[in-house]
């Protein structure tokens, strides 16, 4: 294959491909998404690639020797040549189909972050299938290697909006076999990726309303304030604990992983209230929800969501946290695909 | 593959290639330019290994400059077909030393291609297209190379992909070949004109014929169509007539005239009224020539030829000729009568020329013909009597002995005697003419050796001949051989000698002797050719429509159609069944038939499994039912299980031949 950003552009802005995309954009709708793609007729389209068409202009041009020469071998030569590019869609053809495409889910990503998705390619048993590159639509493109009749490969993408991304059209292409046609094929793949708001330190001011129901519940009221906390003692170092406690002294000491205990972290709860956040713009008030969400899971806070009609139970752990945050991306998020929120 | 670096292998075919397609043409172009082009190549070849650096900018520009001298001193014209060729393998060899990019390497397997192609330009053999063919094949898997990720052993791989391509286009080229129309030239072209002249040539003097008669190499091969041929002693392959004399050389008329319409036209009746009549037994041909290229203009056919192809000129003395010279082999149909008289008589004008003699010389002859004029009177009684005194007195020899230049005709009739074809028509023309009967000299060939297969006549420039027309006031123009009368046997028979002759030219006289089967061999090299150039090369517009409608009964645009589909269904299948086949024995796990097997032996033995048996069930079920398969039905559940559910599932061809063994023994 030629990886040659500068010929795909070419063929990506190609009239074929223009117009194959308009037909391909009416295929691509909610319903069209699958988790399975099997290559066939009904999504690979075959179109002479720039190095084809230069390959018709030289059997043009060998028709034109022949038939001014009168010269019968040259003319026969012209239409095998004919002939090899007829055949080689056949060949084209069959070295793409059969090939089966398929992805499972990915992983939650912060915004910003690259997206990992990891697309399995399955071998059709009679077809080795050769020189095929794939990527997204619209971006560069990678050579297929096979290692055995599967192959995962991890593609990643870079998100840009918190909510629920969906990756663009997996596009799979090849020049086999002789670099004359061009086979392609894009894939909307159903596979829904959740963004997170991108963490970030902001202000909470607590309202006068609330600041009694917050002190009488004695909360912590900034995320820093650890200091204050009671110290209660050492207790052993367990992973997953947050290393901001790690009694570094008694470690100097002993050689061993403590933790400084403080009370209350545990049993206090603290309210990540939408009202709490000064911000005006809903983006940034998100994003620093986000940030001391991440801060107090940290910690091992106990902690509550509250968002104008989202309002999540205090709670601690993975799996909490991956609420919070999953109703963080989906606060008010307005996909006009209506797709369906899988909260871990 | 990144962009900018080519690989060995790839590199490697499209040197190969390259090299062949250019090596083809070291015949056809000087030696400067090969030397020149192999000079880049070889050093592309130590720059792959570092031995050597590439070209800095200024010196590329001065290699261009000198191939640029190269070619334009070592061919002239500098625009000929040559010339482009030559332009064109400096190109691709400079191309070759600087190219680096997948860009270039694309290009140059392009230009390999056409080099190759250029091939056919000059060389249209059997032989050449084959090679053309390779070298094609070479390229392509350069292409393909270029566009597949490099494995192990995609080396072959490549090449036997390619080749599989190439299988499956040749029968749809093949269609492409006989069906697409072919359409005349679009515009002029310098053509190979490096031709030598051979064969007859416009004039005739004494010894023409006889450098002639040593060059045993093919002049033309006829086809007839049908059964019906005529015998060897009336094959007159005639080119034209040559009517002027000046003592010493016969030659043509300098503006010869055409046809008149009037005669064309009942000619052309004549032809109406014998193909319906479709009599066999009278002299009527037709037949294809296939005339080598002889650098001249005129055509060869039998008497009264007539051309139905609108392309060519037919002359008043019924000579034909192309409007360009014949500078590759040319093929045209004629058909002859040999009984067609044009008595039309004679103006006066024409009178005059047919019986002119120059000057006074040759006495003795002139007094001759006085005689035999007051003797006999009538002209047919004057040629028998010069037939008969040539075949009492004279001997047939291609070794005359000089003749002098003074009287050569006295000489030849009165004092030396011998002679071959040209001495005695000349003599005959000449005394005909004396006599006042109007006379001319006809030149072509005589007679021809039947193909191995006896589908076609092979005629070669040794049977170069000339004989004489005169002119009867009844029956028009009539043909007298005197050779015929002198050595009846060069004319009957002829071609035993003539093949000895051939294989003696060749240079391996003795094997050819020895071995019968090796002539046979040469004389089917020769045939194969001949077919070559019939139904290949010659291919035409009129070959195509004959060959549709014996192929498909026609030519609409419908059934050539089908053909077309047809065809693409015939390499479709094979693929198709191939591909599946392959399919079936990739996929089906080996012990899954196996128990398929199994199950079909039992069956027969009229144990049928149930639906909700599974295989170990069913076989002991059946080991209490059978009590001598009894031990073998169970050492087969034993294994089965141990490779299904086992825990080392390895299934090796030994095991599978044993589990075969033991269903075999089931009885």
């Amino acid at each position: 294959m030629l990886a040659n950003k500068k010929r795909s552009s070419v063929n990506q802005s190609g009239v074929g491909y223009w117009f194959v995309n308009i037909y391909q954009r009416a295929l691509y709708k909610r319903r069209h998404l699958k988790k399975q793609h099997q290559l066939a007729q009904r999504n690979l389209f075959i179109f002479p690639s720039l190095l084809g068409l230069f390959y018709l202009l030289f059997i043009l041009l060998l028709w034109l020797l022949g038939t001014n020469y009168q010269n019968n071998l040259i003319l026969a030569l012209s239409y095998l040549l004919l002939s090899i590019m007829l055949i080689s869609i056949f060949h084209c053809y069959f070295n793409m189909s059969g090939l089966k495409i398929s992805v499972d889910s990915a992983a939650p990503v912060f915004c910003g972050d690259l997206a990992l998705i990891p697309v399995r390619f399955m071998a059709s048993e009679e077809h080795k299938h050769q020189g095929l590159s794939f990527g997204w639509y619209k971006s560069s493109m990678q050579t297929l290697a096979w290692d055995g009749q599967k192959t995962i490969h991890t593609l990643n993408i870079a998100t840009q909006q918190r909510g629920v991304f969906q990756p663009p059209r997996l596009v799979l292409k090849s020049y086999y076999p002789l670099g004359l046609l061009r086979c392609w094929c894009l894939l909307p793949l159903d596979v829904q990726v959740l963004v997170y708001p991108l963490p970030e330190l902001g202000e909470r001011h607590l309202s006068a309303v609330d600041k009694s129901e917050e002190q009488s519940r004695n909360d912590l009221v900034t995320v820093s304030g650890n200091d204050e906390d009671e110290y209660q003692g050492l207790r052993l170092h367990r992973s997953g604990d947050s290393v901001n406690k790690i009694a570094w002294k008694q470690y100097a000491r002993t050689g061993t992983l403590y933790n400084k205990d403080y009370s209350g972290n545990q049993q206090q709860s603290t309210c990540l209230d939408w009202r709490h956040y000064s911000v005006s713009s809903t983006e940034k008030k998100l994003q620093h929800i986000c940030f001391d969400a991440l801060q107090l899971s940290q910690q091992q806070c106990v902690y509550s969501l509250k968002l104008p009609g989202v309002s999540i139970e205090p709670g601690a752990g993975e799996v909490h946290l991956q609420q919070v945050l999953g109703a963080l991306a989906m606060f008010e998020f307005e996909s006009h695909q209506s797709v369906e929120v899988p909260i871990s | 593959m990144t962009d900018n670096t080519l690989s060995k292998k790839q590199l490697s075919w499209l040197s190969a290639g390259m090299f062949l397609s250019i090596a083809a043409l070291w015949l056809q172009l000087p030696w400067q330019i090969l030397i020149c082009s192999s000079f880049f190549i070889a050093w592309r070849g130590l720059l792959i290994q570092k031995k050597l650096t590439k070209p800095g900018k200024m010196l590329n520009f001065c290699l261009l400059i000198v191939s640029g001298l190269i070619l334009a001193t070592s061919i002239s014209p500098v625009i000929s077909l040559q010339g482009c060729v030559g332009f064109l393998v400096l190109m691709a060899s400079l191309k070759i030393l600087e190219s680096e990019s997948t860009r270039d390497y694309l290009l140059l397997v392009f230009l390999g291609c056409l080099i190759s192609a250029c091939l056919l330009l000059f060389s249209r053999s059997i032989l050449s297209f084959s090679y053309c063919l390779l070298t094609m094949l070479i390229l392509h898997v350069a292409l393909l190379q270029s566009f597949t990720a490099p494995a192990k052993g995609s080396r072959k791989r490549a090449l036997k992909t390619t080749s599989i391509i190439f299988l499956q286009a040749l029968p749809i080229a093949l269609t492409l070949f006989v069906v697409l129309p072919r359409i005349g030239s679009l515009w002029t072209v310098p053509l190979n004109s490096n031709v030598a002249k051979t064969g007859i040539s416009e004039s005739l003097t004494a010894g023409d014929m006889g450098r002639l008669s040593q060059d045993f190499s093919v002049a033309m091969r006829v086809t007839f169509s049908g059964e019906n041929r005529p015998e060897k002693s009336a094959m007159y392959w005639r080119a034209m007539s040559l009517a002027n004399f000046d003592g010493r050389t016969w030659s043509r008329d300098k503006q010869p005239i055409k046809l008149s319409q009037s005669a064309l036209a009942s000619l052309r009746k004549n032809q109406q009224t014998v193909t319906s009549a479709a009599a066999l037994n009278t002299q009527q041909y037709r037949y294809q020539v296939m005339l080598e290229a002889s650098g001249r203009s005129w055509l060869y056919g039998l008497n009264t030829a007539m051309s139905n192809g609108a392309k060519l000129y037919q002359w008043q003395d019924y000579s034909i000729s192309k409007p360009e010279k014949v500078l590759q082999r040319y093929q045209y149909q004629l058909w002859s009568d040999l009984n067609y008289i044009d008595n039309t008589p004679l103006s006066e004008q024409q009178w005059r020329v047919f019986t002119a003699l120059v000057g006074e010389d040759n006495s003795k002859s002139r007094a001759f013909a006085r005689q035999l004029k007051g003797q006999y009177g009538s002209a047919e009684k004057i040629v028998s009597a010069l037939a008969l005194r040539f075949n009492t007195d004279f001997i047939y020899t291609l070794a005359p002995g000089k003749s002098p230049p003074v009287n050569p005709i006295d000489d030849f009739l009165f004092t030396n005697k011998r002679g071959y074809c040209e001495h005695f028509a000349s003599a005959s023309a000449f005394v005909l003419r004396a006599a006042g009967i109007p006379a001319r000299i006809a030149t072509g060939y005589q007679g021809g050796q039947w193909s191995a297969d006896n589908k076609y006549l092979i005629v070669t420039q040794a049977q170069a001949h000339a004989w004489v027309e005169y002119w009867s006031s009844n029956k028009g123009w009539q043909r007298f051989d005197p050779t015929a009368s002198v050595a009846p046997q060069r004319i009957e028979q002829g071609s035993v000698e003539v093949l000895d002759r051939f294989n003696e030219s060749l240079g391996f006289t003795g094997v050819l002797r020895a071995n019968s089967w090796l002539r046979h061999l040469q004389l089917n090299w020769d045939g194969l050719n001949y077919q070559w150039h019939r139904w290949v090369l010659g291919y035409n517009t009129q070959i195509q429509l004959e060959v549709l409608k014996q192929l498909l009964g026609g030519f609409d645009s419908w059934r050539i159609g089908l053909l077309m589909l047809g065809v693409m269904f015939m390499v479709a299948v094979p693929a198709a069944v191939i591909g599946f086949w392959s399919s079936n024995n990739a996929s089906a796990d080996p012990l899954l038939t196996l128990i398929t097997k199994l199950e079909k032996k039992l069956f027969k033995l009229h144990f049928v499994r149930d639906k909700s048996e599974t295989i170990k069930v069913f076989l002991r079920r059946t080991a209490q039912l059978s009590a001598n398969n009894k031990q073998s039905l169970m050492a087969i559940s034993q294994r089965l299980e141990k490779h299904l559910y086992g825990q080392t599932r390895h299934f090796s061809v030994a095991d599978k031949k044993h589990l075969e063994q033991l269903i075999r023994g089931l009885k």
